[in-house]
């Protein structure tokens, strides 16, 4: 649920103009990078992002 | 904001340890907050730039440094002898010396309390003056049942009611 609005949020108004499959390939990494982090922590992420 | 404004800066490992600043940075606001409130629901009087001040000394020194949650609720259970000085008279480590002294204090006249109790049982026995070792004995095991200071300055004030006769100490159970 994160993974997606956070892909939905990248694409549309952070890097608008960077292919999709790019950013999706970036968020697969920090996803992995992120793993012990809790529901907070990645609130906090789509917040600040 | 965490993701950088160029798409090729964006690094997993540095969003990483920005959003774990950023969760620490939350935390100890949320914590200095706690403090504030509480420092100001025991110190009504005192003027909130103080208690913000004073608040944001103890997270420091105290919760961040010392790393004890333990020592700030003994703050607020000896307030009384904790809490001095107007508040901006006090920072942190005014109020860890008081803690200090405060707890020296109490030590001692634990120590005073416990020292009449067994020259109170002493007494007791001073016709038949039992030894020392059993002295010890049975003021330590009077301690170990009773084990708060007051309660051992209250008993030992009416011990001579209690405890038994000198041929029946062989069987002295505190």
């Amino acid at each position: 649920m994160y993974k997606e609005q956070l892909f939905d949020h990248l694409t549309e108004w952070v890097y608008p103009s960077q292919p999709k499959e790019q950013v999706f390939e970036k968020i697969e990494e920090l996803f992995i990078a992120l793993k012990d982090c809790n529901s907070d922590m990645l609130k906090k992420l789509l917040r600040n992002s | 904001m965490l993701f950088p404004v160029r798409f090729e800066d964006l690094d997993p490992f540095k969003i990483r340890r920005k959003l774990y600043k950023l969760a620490n940075e939350g935390e100890a606001r949320e914590t200095i907050a706690s403090l504030q409130l509480r420092l100001k629901s025991h110190f009504l009087d005192e003027p909130l730039e103080s208690v913000v001040v004073l608040a944001a000394d103890i997270f420091k020194e105290v919760v961040e440094k010392m790393e004890s949650w333990d020592i700030v609720e003994q703050f607020f259970r000896f307030k009384s002898h904790i809490f001095t000085a107007p508040f901006n008279q006090l920072n942190a480590h005014r109020l860890l010396d008081n803690l200090q002294a405060y707890k020296i204090r109490k030590n001692d006249e634990r120590r005073e309390i416990i020292n009449q109790l067994k020259l109170r049982i002493d007494n007791i026995y001073a016709d038949e003056k039992i030894k020392p070792e059993k002295l010890e004995e049975y003021t330590n095991g009077l301690v170990m049942v009773l084990q708060k200071t007051s309660e051992i300055e209250k008993f030992s004030k009416v011990l001579s009611g209690y405890m038994p006769k000198y041929n029946e100490l062989k069987h002295f159970n505190a």
